[in-house]
């Protein structure tokens, strides 16, 4: 059995219960291979991952789960130097990237 | 740190909210388990980075005392990993920002082989305190 990380799925069910995501557009700083990113994306209207490692992007973006139905995009980009324009997203979520 | 927070309050519309995720600085609990259920269990200290703790705790304090988003709410979790074995573990662990933590992989797997030995079908499991911060922009 492979290792399994956060099997009961503790922490997309915390960051569901702490904000509202619905209708949110969700930027996810520290998104890595996007295991937690595909665990809520489909909760909100649209997740962008973004990490500063790109073989974890490369990982993300080439492999989404079979039944994930969110709108979801990953970058390879700084969070001291965002590539986006000022107030796009409802939400951003630093995932340990503090 | 700062500079990230300056940018995430940037990118937020005007009642946008930051959520900071990650561990805790606490000792890290590892166990040896039957379905969930512990048989075994150690806590080891984890410095995995205190000082970067720091650094971000100094940061958020920075962007709150200077106005950029006012605190919500915290919630304390533990984030859970299961392994088979030690090796997985340890990897698991050096690819995780848990390197330096005192987990002790000799013990571990001395533990789940004489328990093994009784025929049990085991795992180990690292338990680790995490806190969920939310923050608002122009709420306060």
């Amino acid at each position: 059995m492979p290792t399994d990380i956060d099997p009961a799925r503790v922490m997309p069910r915390v960051i569901l219960q702490s904000a509202g995501l619905r209708d949110a557009r969700v930027l996810e700083v520290g998104a890595g291979d996007g295991r937690l990113t595909f665990q809520y994306a489909a909760q909100s209207q649209s997740v962008i991952g973004i990490d500063t490692m790109e073989p974890d992007i490369r990982s993300a973006v080439s492999a989404p789960p079979t039944d994930f139905g969110g709108q979801v995009q990953f970058l390879c980009a700084s969070a001291t130097a965002l590539p986006f324009s000022a107030e796009q997203f409802e939400v951003v979520l630093l995932a340990s990237s503090l | 740190m700062v500079d990230a927070l300056r940018e995430a309050r940037r990118v937020l519309t005007r009642r946008g909210v930051l959520i900071d995720v990650r561990p805790v600085v606490a000792p890290i609990v590892v166990e040896v388990v039957i379905d969930a259920q512990a048989i075994w269990a150690v806590e080891v200290a984890s410095f995995s980075a205190p000082e970067d703790t720091v650094a971000a705790d100094a940061a958020v304090q920075q962007a709150l005392s200077s106005g950029w988003f006012g605190f919500e709410k915290s919630i304390a979790f533990d984030f859970e990993i299961f392994c088979d074995t030690a090796a997985e573990l340890r990897a698991y662990a050096n690819a995780r920002k848990l390197r330096g933590a005192e987990i002790p992989y000799v013990e571990l797997e001395a533990r789940q082989r004489a328990m093994r030995g009784e025929g049990q079908a085991l795992r180990l499991r690292c338990r680790r305190l995490w806190m969920l911060s939310t923050y608002g922009k122009d709420r306060f």
